[in-house]
């Protein structure tokens, strides 16, 4: 189930849903609102990471990509006078909103990110795969922005690039295998 | 039960981040990138979750994020390279 406005908003009131900084002003009346029907946006921070191209491949049953793509990647600040993305061209960024989806029982939500559909018209992509964000999630998102289209895309920090949606999750997750280790009994009580 | 596990560390494709590589038991050297609060760069350690012991088969930890080499953020890592709080 998709979260209202409201319900986003109240979700944070509860600490079931940390965004920090806190998406303000909530109220429509204000143009800068952050916040849509069903969605709250979310802002471009000022780090862009470059892969660069070469005569390799990625092998991801190798280990050290991690290592290996932070050797072969340039990063950059984007200047004041913004970062033109060149068609065809990928890089990486992140939200400047860092997002907390604790799990509670009951009442874990998750969430997704999504582009927005202006610079979808553009040719924007900021993401193309991976969109959950998982319950017990904690972190800025990643942003994996590729321009489809056939002209330059100036991006800004701080421009509302995305938006996330928010779901109520169904059940109480298991985080892991200890979590319920040493239950014995239904009602997770160790046996006498 | 926290715990920390001895790696390599090196910066990271954005800031907050770091590019980290380290032995498993299974599945030899994986790497991730594991945000900068959980990681103590002069000292090569990576904070884990340590969830049990695995009967000498490894100890199984929960990764502060999800690694490249498999689909699972659980992995057993040898005894020797865990450092308790």
């Amino acid at each position: 189930m998709i979260l209202s406005n409201i319900e986003i908003q109240k979700a944070i009131d509860e600490g079931r849903l940390i965004i920090n900084p806190d998406p303000q002003p909530r109220s429509p009346e204000f143009s800068d609102c952050p916040y849509d029907t069903t969605a709250v946006d979310l802002h471009l921070a000022t780090s862009l990471s470059v892969p660069r191209s070469g005569a390799f491949n990625y092998d991801l049953s190798q280990g050290g990509i991690a290592t290996f793509l932070a050797r072969n990647s340039d990063h950059l600040q984007i200047p004041s006078t913004g970062y033109v993305l060149r068609p065809h061209l990928f890089v990486l960024g992140r939200t400047q909103e860092r997002i907390t989806l604790p799990i509670i029982a009951g009442q874990t939500l998750a969430a997704r990110i999504e582009g927005k559909s202006s610079f979808a018209r553009c040719g924007l992509l900021v993401h193309f795969t991976a969109p959950t964000v998982h319950a017990g999630f904690d972190g800025t998102l990643t942003l994996e922005m590729i321009n489809l289209g056939n002209a330059g895309i100036t991006l800004y920090e701080g421009t509302a690039i995305a938006q996330l949606i928010l779901e109520s999750v169904v059940g109480d997750p298991e985080e892991n295998p200890s979590q319920f280790q040493f239950q014995t009994t239904p009602a997770g009580t160790p046996e006498k | 039960m926290s715990a920390w596990v001895k790696c390599s560390i090196e910066q990271g494709m954005l800031p907050g981040e770091y590019a980290v590589e380290m032995e498993t038991v299974d599945v030899g050297n994986i790497s991730l990138f594991a945000p900068e609060d959980k990681v103590r760069v002069e000292q090569k350690l990576m904070s884990v979750q340590r969830l049990h012991d695995g009967n000498g088969k490894g100890v199984l930890v929960r990764l502060p994020a999800q690694p490249f080499e498999i689909s699972s953020q659980n992995v057993r890592v040898p005894l020797r390279n865990l450092v308790n709080e």
